[in-house]
């Protein structure tokens, strides 16, 4: 028998529209609202055992305390599966049903949720299993059938793609077969696009997430600038075994007198490109040379005594995405205003 | 330009006095072999194997693989411009080639040239077992490991690399001139006025590193853009080297490039095929990336192409001028098709934790919005999700030289074009979760004992499972000892054909409970 | 942060707001083909233009070019 958990805002559990976007959490035992229908939808094999409520409003301006409540709910409840909305194109309802999505999901409780396509709540995160829908509650019967069907898959363990089973891309890659080899299969595509028929790619280009950008350095001549780099330049030796690709760590080194980098004391071991010059020359990768004249010169406060090095080559996005984080961190306690990232 | 291609297909190997091909059967003299390669001065040793699809055998310090082939008639030698043949233009009259067969060079990188050159990295080939996802585990191979002199330089140790594998290759195909081939097919680009123009963009690395890399011709470096016709690349126009070779570069992928293989037949009936055109990548600036993407369109265009195909052969860096290079034909208002594996190849999870996390790293480091038709030959992950379930070492008879499953395997589609990458790196995740294995990261062999061919060292308190003598190779002394019966003559020369490797172990979701091994 | 890169649409794609064109992969601050000192000035040259686009406002990716040279360009 699945045990079911709901979470639904303030409107959709019956409380109240805007005015009561503040709602707290409460929980409520059993289903409420459209739960009754997902209790019809699952009859037999599951019943909605508790319902989450929490006002919109308060969940994203408390996002600490609605959180905890979330998780607490999830503890003392333990549903075998979660099912939040569905929020249509509400777009404060659609990122807490992700949130709760992704705390369910990080109790390992497989987790589903109702989003329009262009919900901004499928930015808070990416890799939510959400069934499209329409963007209004007139859609509720088909959103909710659709939602049930995919939590019995997830639960069967018998998802397949998006394409085929009809939920929103996750952004998640999985190796597969087909049915002839790539050759073949790009010179039918060359053929049909040159005879203007339909195709379809097999890889969609991704964006980038935007980074807002950090606001100006306001008083360069008391700042304090960092160097970082993705080029590899360590200490010769490689005291910190660098890895020459694929990496996953970053290394600090101490600059505090160094007035150079010489060719004796440091090399460089990024595996992707000829890296002979920068051995024989570090300022290649790293200007430490030009930044110490400079900083000698007053052009900036000073230099912080850290290099923080990796290697950039192969690097998996998710380690990027950590060590500009950690190095991020490191920088701030030392009261850097700037730093000069030198990628190669 | 005609080619005619005269296959035969190989399903035995065999070694004998006298070299030839009758029925299947490849019949090796290895004694000439070895006399051929050792004149070399700066050959030390050879030690020649067979192997086969479905051995238990593990192939590692793998160079290049080549396939033997000769011309017939026509001008020119196979493989132009490398190993002292003559630069001639090749792609014109008759030439034999084996299939499913190739000499696989090994030989183990020298310790300072492993240091100066990160392109000369470990790779390994498993015939059998979880490890075999690429199409080189399906292939027959002389094995040939070479031990060089130990104070070569990078580019003469390349070069006497090169040349002792083409020579195996050509004395091995020399005894194909007289056999009759049982499959023969013809290649000739006849004009299709009436059909849509399609340029095949084949976009190499060439080597930041001097004197190496893929060469066209032999020709290494960087250079503009160049047309070749794809009877030169059947040919061998197209090779690579010791340093580069194997996995994603290796001579033998350039002349099965199942493009040329798919573009060939539908020339003539959906499209007109005008010719290969050949941008090197790599370059280290982004004003010499836009000039070859420049050149690239500007030969498309200038050869009135209304379609492209654009290939490449991986890389970091190079994404960025393939990229422009699509956007300038695109721009150009050439139609343009892209074939790539993804960025993170290094996805060999072969666990049922892959069906439910999968990849999420971006497919493709950098794009452009002209690229929206690409087709994917995927990562290096295997498409089931996970090694069978049980026990994977297959069952044995005793006595039995072989296990029962051994022999020839049916061919299946395998993907091509994705096998860039085998080296240790990719088969790093297969490693079991637990203690480290012991890093004893002195010398070039040293990675490849620390990470498969040591015996797993258990945790303080664990007992080790005892190993049955001749089960495995045990490492003694910095050499490894492979049960006795494997061929070959100089036994200086350390070994690159490991019999009953140690298993690839997949990992598992939970680490292993205190006791218990699998 | 200002990144100093050989292939400026590499980094502003990734989300580099300010970017400076670095000279190329295998020695991006710098030319080991010029002289010592005309390598120390072009690596100078480039430092100053990072620390201009450190203090510029910007939006999205930018790119800095660094100038061609002259002293006083601070």
């Amino acid at each position: 028998m699945l045990r079911i958990g709901h979470y639904l805002n303030q409107f959709f559990a019956g409380i109240g529209a805007e005015a009561h976007a503040n709602y707290p959490p409460e929980v409520r035992e059993g289903p409420l609202g459209p739960g009754r229908a997902v209790d019809g939808l699952v009859k037999g094999n599951g019943r909605v055992v508790s319902t989450l409520i929490c006002g919109d409003n308060f969940f994203n301006e408390h996002p600490d305390d609605a959180r905890r409540a979330v998780q607490d709910w999830l503890t003392t409840v333990r549903p075998d599966l979660v099912l939040a909305g569905p929020a249509f194109a509400a777009g404060r309802y659609g990122s807490a049903c992700a949130e709760v999505c992704r705390l369910a999901e990080a109790a390992h409780i497989p987790a589903v949720t109702g989003l329009h396509p262009e919900n901004p709540g499928l930015l808070v995160y990416k890799r939510t299993y959400a069934v499209p829908t329409g963007n209004s509650a007139a859609g509720m019967g088909p959103a909710l059938a659709a939602m049930v069907a995919l939590a019995k898959k997830r639960v069967a363990g018998t998802l397949g793609p998006a394409a085929q089973d009809g939920y929103l891309p996750r952004g998640i890659r999985r190796p597969g077969a087909r049915e002839t080899t790539g050759a073949d299969r790009a010179v039918a595509m060359l053929a049909a696009k040159l005879a203007g028929r339909p195709f379809q790619t097999e890889i969609p280009v991704d964006k980038y997430d935007a980074v807002p950008p950090a606001p100006p350095v306001a008083d360069m001549r008391h700042a304090t600038l960092a160097l970082v780099t993705t080029g590899g330049i360590v200490p010769k030796g490689n005291p910190d075994r660098i890895k020459r690709c694929s990496e996953n760590r970053w290394c600090e080194y101490d600059l505090t007198g160094l007035d150079a980098l010489s060719s004796d004391a440091y090399e460089c071991v990024h595996g992707g490109f000829f890296n002979l010059p920068a051995c024989q020359n570090p300022h290649l990768v790293v200007p430490l040379d030009a930044m110490r004249r400079l900083e000698r010169e007053g052009a900036f406060g000073q230099l912080c005594n850290v290099l923080c090095s990796t290697v950039g080559n192969d690097q998996r996005l998710a380690d990027c995405q950590r060590h500009g984080q950690e190095i991020g961190r490191l920088l701030r306690r030392r009261e850097v205003a700037g730093a000069l990232l030198v990628a190669t | 330009m005609n080619l005619e291609l005269g296959t035969f297909p190989v399903e035995t190997v065999a070694f004998g006095a006298t070299p030839g091909w009758h029925q299947g059967t490849l019949s090796i003299d290895p004694d000439r072999i070895r006399s051929r390669v050792l004149e070399d001065p700066r050959i030390r040793g050879i030690r020649i194997d067979r192997v086969a699809p479905g051995e238990r055998t593990r192939i590692i310090h793998v160079r290049d693989i080549i396939e033997p082939r000769v011309k017939v008639s026509g001008r020119g030698h196979v493989y132009p411009g490398i190993a002292g043949h003559p630069p001639d233009t090749v792609g014109d009259g008759v030439t034999y080639r084996t299939a499913g067969f190739a000499v696989l060079l090994c030989s183990e990188v020298l310790p300072h040239i492993r240091r100066a050159v990160s392109a000369a990295t470990d790779s390994l080939i498993d015939m059998a077992g979880p490890g075999a996802v690429t199409v080189y585990s399906t292939l027959r191979y002389l094995a040939v490991t070479i031990e060089t002199d130990p104070g070569l330089e990078l580019t003469e140790w390349n070069e006497a690399l090169r040349t002792a594998g083409h020579h195996v290759a050509d004395e091995v195909a020399a005894c194909l001139r007289g056999a009759t081939p049982p499959e023969r097919q013809a290649f000739a680009l006849t004009p299709a006025p009436a059909l849509p123009r399609v340029v095949h963009v084949h976009a190499l690395n060439a080597s930041m590193v001097p004197g190496i890399g893929t060469g066209i011709y032999g020709f290494t470096p960087h250079a503009l853009p160049m047309l070749l016709h794809p009877n030169e690349i059947l040919d061998g126009a197209i090779a690579g080297d010791a340093v580069v070779g194997y996995p994603g570069k290796c001579t033998w992928l350039h002349v099965n490039n199942p493009v040329l293989l798919s573009l060939y037949p539908r020339h003539g009936q959906e499209l007109s095929w005008v010719g290969s055109i050949i941008a090197r990548t790599r370059w280290g600036s982004l004003a010499e990336k836009q000039l070859s993407a420049y050149q690239t369109a500007k030969l498309a265009w200038m050869l009135e192409a209304q379609g492209a195909l654009v290939t490449w052969n991986h890389g970091g860096n190079d994404l960025v001028e393939v990229m422009l290079t699509i956007q300038e034909l695109e721009r150009a208002g050439i139609r343009t098709v892209f074939l790539t594996i993804e960025s993170d190849i290094k996805v060999v999870r072969l666990t049922p934790e892959l069906a439910d996390t999968g990849s999420d790293e971006p497919p493709l480091l950098f794009s452009v919005p002209e690229a929206d038709a690409i087709v994917s030959t995927g990562t290096l992950a295997a498409a089931r999700h996970g090694p069978r379930r049980g026990r994977d070492r297959p069952r044995v008879r005793p006595g039995a030289a072989r296990h029962p499953d051994a022999g020839p395997r049916p061919p299946r589609p395998r993907e091509v074009v994705r096998c860039v990458f085998t080296n240790l790196w990719a088969f790093r995740q297969l490693r079991p979760r637990g203690p480290e294995l012991p890093r004893v990261l002195k010398g070039p062999r040293a990675h490849a004992r620390s990470l498969f061919l040591l015996p797993v060292t258990p945790p303080a308190g664990r007992p080790r499972r005892p190993v049955r003598a001749g089960a495995r190779p045990r490492a003694r002394g910095g050499r490894l000892q492979a049960p006795s019966g494997s061929r070959g003559g100089d036994a200086g020369v350390p070994r690159s054909v490991l019999q009953a490797p140690p298993i690839i172990r997949r990992r598992r979701r939970l680490p292993p409970a205190p006791g218990s091994d699998r | 942060m200002v990144v100093v890169s050989a292939l400026p649409p590499l980094a502003m794609q990734a989300g580099a707001n300010r970017v400076v064109q670095g000279v190329k992969i295998e020695h991006v601050c710098g030319d080991p083909a010029l002289s010592p000192s005309a390598d120390q000035a072009l690596r100078r040259r480039l430092v100053v233009a990072a620390l201009r686009a450190l203090e510029t406002p910007v939006v999205e990716p930018r790119l800095f070019r660094v100038s061609d040279g002259g002293e006083g360009d601070a």
